[in-house]
Order: C-alpha cells, then structure tokens, then sequence
C-alpha cells in the first residue's frame, strides 16, 4: 500500500475540504434547493465557500452549488436524470496551448520550477480533455442501459436518445478537431509532453469504443421506436378499415399465408399419457387396478345400445325463436334471388324497401354487413341444402383511384349457386 | 445429456404446453420461458417434433415461442386457412380493444411484451374521456356491463383469457402484455402490408424528427 504524505495540513486544499465538511449541511440543502437558516454562524460557514466559487448565492436564505459541484453530486447520487455533457474540448485544448507556450517560454529562459510547473499544468489539461470525454461517454452510456426500457413515455425517451446521438456526435467531432491540433505545434514541440499525449490516447481509444456501442444501442432503440410507431399506426388503419368496409375478405393476405409461421400454429393437440404394457411393473398395476375395480362393481357392466328418444311429451312447450326483422328481409331478398334465379343488387334492394319497417332504422352499410354475417354462417336453410348450396355472394368493389392497390366496397350482389363468376359478372355489366 | 427429475417435470409439462397451442413467454410461464431460453432445450424440443413435421417458431420480437407446422402441405395450407378464418372472425374485437388501450395509454406506439398496464390508471384515463368511454361501450365484452368499471374488468377477462395478458400483481390489480398479443399485433401489421392500408396517424402523433 502507498504510504500517504503526512504534511498537508497547511495545503489550502485541506482548508477548503474542512470548510465544506463544516457547511456540510449547508451545502446538503444548497444541493436540495432548500431553504437555510439565515444567522451569522451560517453566514460565516457559507463566506468562504462563496469566496471559492464552489456556492453561489440565490438569496438571503437560499444559496445553491456550483453547476460543475452539482454535476459531480449527481453523477454519483443520481444515475436516472437526464445527462447533458459538456460536448467541447476546444477551451481546454486553448487552454493547453498556452500552457504549452509558457512552458516553451520556461525552457528557453532555464527557469527549472517554471518549466516543471508549466509542464504539470499541460498534463492536467489534457487529462481535462480525457475526463470530459470519459465522463460524458460514461453518463450516457450508463443512462442508456441500466434500468432503461420502452415501458414509459416513449416519446420523451425517444427525444432524450436523440440528444444523446448529438451530443456523442459532438464529443466525436471535437475530439477529432483535438487529435489534429495535438499533433501539431506547440505540443509537437516537446518530446514528453508528445509522449503523454500517446498515453492519453491510449484510453481515449477505450473511450471511443465505449461511445461507438452508445450509439448503436441509441440507434437500436431509435430504430425500435420506430418500428412500434409504424406498427400503432397499421393497427389503426386495419380497425379503420374493418370499420368502414364491413364483410371484406382481405384476399391478398389469404394469398400470403404461407409467408408467416404464425398461420401454421399447430392446432392444441390435448396430450394424455399411455400406459406401457410391455412394462412388466406397468401391466402388474394395471391388473391390479383391474380387480380392484371388478371388485367394487356389483354386477359385470354391459354397454346398451339405446337409439335416442324421439318421444315428446304431450303438455311440452314448442319454443321457436323468431327471425329478426332484418333477417326476415336477407330471407326475403335470397328468395327473391332463388324465384328469378338471377343476381340481385343488395343495395337495390334495401333502396327499394327503405320505408319498409324491417329496414326503416337500417343503414345500407348495416344492412350490407348483416347479409355478409348471414351468409358467413353456412347453415342449413332447405331440406339439407346449406346457403352456400343455394345462393352466394359477388362482392363488387372499384379502386378509390387508378392504381391504388386497394379497393372500396360498391355493393353485394346475391347470385343464384349455379352461376358461375363469369356469368354473374357478364349479368351485372 | 442427462436431466433430473425436476428438470424432465418441467420439460415434459413445457412440451405439453405447446403441444397444446400455447405461446411460451417470460410473462405468461415464466419457468418454462426459462428453460426455453436454453438452446440445448430448444435443439431437444425441435428434435423430438420433427417427427411430427413441426418445429418451434419465434414471435419477431423473440420473446415467445410456438410450435408450427413445417412445410406447406394440403394439410398445413388447410390449418393454416382456419387459423386465418379464427383471427379474421375475431379482427374486430382485437382492433377495437388494442385501439382502445393505445389511445389510453400512449396514442402514438403500439405494445410490447411484458409491459404493465395498471388497471385503475387505465380505468381512470378512460374515466376522463368520453369518447375512450364509447370505444369501451362498443367493445363485444361490454355488451351484458354498464358500469365503466364491469366493462373494463370484462374486457381484461377476455384477454386474460385467450393469454394476451396475464395477471403480474393481483393486489394491486397490475397486468402484462404476454407475447401472444405481440404476436396478434404482428399479423394485424401483416393484413395492413398486405392489403396496402393506408397508414392512420393519431390525432396527437408527434413523427420522429431524426433517426439514426
């Protein structure tokens, strides 16, 4: 273990650090934003640390922390907010410079403690530039994948990635804007000052790295933002379209079914164990459960075959559900079909009979609808005939303009089973 | 490779499980998704199914598993054809709801596994607008309720019970979107591609200005 200097008492560092520990809970409710008892020991312990310029004043009672201070407290107390970083490296590489200058200025002069003081104060800022970069690298990387997820307020977290990306896309910039003037005069100047830089470089390369997968995640989660978007908005236009074309059969995604696996689910096989009889243990059991059973039977079972009852009792209610009425009137118009056995326009017919009591509170697209409902149900109608024995239907349908891809529904045509599409068409016209 | 008997329990109730039709996910079994997620499990299902021409298949978000049918012989065109006919008869239903829940909850995105609905923030949303109220009363589950609150618990007892959500926190009344739903919003997304759709926005659509 390195042994610790034991003569920095006197240091003002030490000063400082014991003037924040005797303000601690000053500086406790500055980081709170809370409000301060205002008397003269309060003063006396903020005065200096105002002097410092690690607290600012707000008002009487209220002081706050430096931005940068604040910073510091956050990054360790408070992973989950929204990191903003410091995206330019240019005023500590102008900083460096000069440094840079004096430092040459020291040399050339012999002043040896210039020259060395010179140099340390080169070295700190361009371990400056590499902490700027590190720590903004960190934040974001860290905010982007410890508890992060889709689960809430995705348009915020979509805007918070999106700042992120510029802000990385800064820091990289900046940082390469650096590298150039890095190699260049005056740090080229200096044989040792270039030889720190080559160390720097070595773990901005691990900095870099960590912001390149960044901004793969950020674009992952973009990207997935994205796909959850366009898919809302597919849901939206599948219930629209449901809605405003009723009984559509969606051909085109029929034709497509063998592109998608979830078609070819199986379908829920109910899986019941079988007894192994060529187990001798197995049979033994089975054997045993055999009498067990006989055992308990009072007499061997016999299976009866008994046909069903056809009896009815005498005093039995008839119960018969009527048709509804728009039901009756879809029965009346496919009897009007089968009579002149030629196709009959759906909506002809609901014009025609509008004032009817059947159809009065019918719309066209109810009345439409509920006859693509009745004849969906292939139920028996005649004798053993189904509907789809007797009658079926021709969905008439026009593109909303040249070339759409899709098509509106016109009308429902009832045709007579015997005809066939070209037929029906060639009636219709 | 050898199993324990704990291990065989649990495979042979997860083969039974998609035997029986069952969408396999972290949320709606969360032991078997655990032993699903092994590659050797996955290996020993898919050789033990091939016999029977089937295979396991994976929801495009990858969170849930199922068998299917491999190949596409008259009998798989013709499952294939009443697995369609199931979802058309039931498009309706699943529109109307998944419209529903989204307006509700974040109008511009649609659902992904495993995330949370509350059901009292979700009764409160749709308690403050009148016309998420008449998106609710039109559903086919609120038919027999007239209390905002009965339609709602009717509606979370359908899903519950077709699996599209499960139950996460039944004190606190918490659900979780199940991968089956990602999957029934997958082939609504395939009938809009396929159909050419035009596209809806919501009314309060913010479009993504950048992406990456």
């Amino acid at each position: 273990m390195a042994k610790l200097p034991n003569n920095t008492d006197d240091h003002p560092l030490t000063e400082l650090i014991t003037g924040l520990y005797k303000a601690r809970h000053l500086i406790v409710a500055a980081y709170e934003r809370s409000e301060i008892a205002n008397d003269d020991k309060t003063a006396a312990l903020v005065e200096p640390l105002i002097k410092s310029h690690l607290v600012r004043r707000e008002s009487d009672n209220r002081v706050r922390l430096n931005q940068r201070l604040q910073k510091v407290f956050d990054a360790a107390l408070r992973k989950n907010r929204v990191a903003a970083i410091n995206t330019d490296l240019g005023s500590e590489l102008t900083a460096a410079e000069i440094a840079m200058q004096q430092l040459q200025e020291s040399k050339r002069t012999g002043h040896i403690e210039e020259t060395i003081n010179a140099r340390e104060e080169v070295e700190q800022h361009l371990f400056s530039i590499f902490d700027i970069l590190d720590d903004g690298a960190n934040a974001i990387f860290q905010r982007i994948t410890s508890s992060y997820g889709l689960n809430d307020n995705t348009d915020s977290r979509r805007r918070e990635n999106e700042m992120y990306n510029d802000q990385l896309k800064k820091l990289v910039e900046s940082y390469n804007q650096m590298q150039v003037s890095l190699h260049d005069e005056p740090f080229s100047w200096d044989y040792e000052i270039q030889s720190f830089i080559g160390n720097i470089n070595v773990h901005c390369i691990i900095v870099l790295d960590r912001i390149r997968r960044a901004q793969k995640i950020i674009s992952d989660n973009l990207f997935r933002i994205r796909q959850l978007e366009d898919r809302a908005r597919k849901i939206r236009a599948v219930g629209e379209w449901i809605k405003n074309n009723p009984g559509y059969e969606f051909e085109k995604s029929r034709d497509q079914l063998n592109k998608h696996p979830f078609f070819r689910a199986i379908a829920p096989i109910q899986v019941r164990a079988v007894p192994d009889l060529e187990d001798p243990e197995v049979e033994r059991q089975c054997a045993d459960m055999v009498e067990r059973f006989t055992s308990q039977t009072p007499s061997p079972i016999r299976e009866i075959k008994r046909p069903d009852s056809r009896l009815k009792g005498l005093g039995q209610e008839k119960r018969t559900a009527d048709p509804s009425p728009v039901e009756s009137a879809i029965q009346l118009l496919l009897a009007d079909c089968l009579d002149l056995a030629e196709p009959i326009s759906a909506s002809e017919f609901w014009t025609t009979r509008s004032n009817a009591p059947a159809l009065r509170d019918v719309s066209r697209g109810e009345f439409l609808y509920s006859l693509s409902s009745y004849m969906r149900s292939d139920s028996v109608i005649q004798g053993n005939l189904k509907k789809s024995d007797l009658i079926r239907l021709h969905f008439q349908t026009k593109p909303p303009y040249p070339k759409a891809g899709t098509h509106d529904l016109v009308d429902l045509y009832v045709c007579p089973a015997t005809m066939t599409k070209n037929e029906i068409k060639e009636t219709i016209g | 490779m050898s199993y324990s008997a704990d291990q065989d329990a649990t495979y042979l109730k997860l083969v039974t499980r998609l035997l029986e039709g069952d969408v396999i996910c972290p949320w709606s079994h969360p032991a078997l998704a655990r032993v699903l997620e092994n590659p050797d499990a996955q290996h020993r299902i898919n050789r033990w199914v091939q016999d029977l021409e089937m295979r396991l298949s994976e929801t495009r978000s990858g969170t849930g598993m199922y068998l299917s049918y491999e190949g596409w012989n008259p009998q798989v065109k013709s499952a294939a054809k009443e697995n369609f006919s199931k979802l058309i008869k039931d498009l309706r239903f699943y529109t109307q709801a998944l419209e529903l829940l989204m307006s509700s909850l974040h109008p511009d995105v649609s659902f992904v596994p495993g995330e949370e609905i509350r059901f009292n923030n979700l009764l409160s949303q749709i308690d403050q607008s009148a016309t998420l109220q008449g998106q609710l009363a039109s559903l086919p589950s609120s038919k027999k309720h007239e209390a905002l609150r009965d339609q709602l618990d009717s509606l979370f007892s359908r899903m519950k019970k077709e699996g599209l959500l499960v139950e996460a926190n039944t004190l606190h009344s918490i659900y979780q979107i199940t991968a089956r739903m990602d999957l029934i919003q997958e082939m609504l997304e395939f009938i809009a591609e396929n159909e050419a759709l035009p596209n809806l926005e919501p009314d309060n659509a913010k479009s993504q200005s950048v992406l990456v």
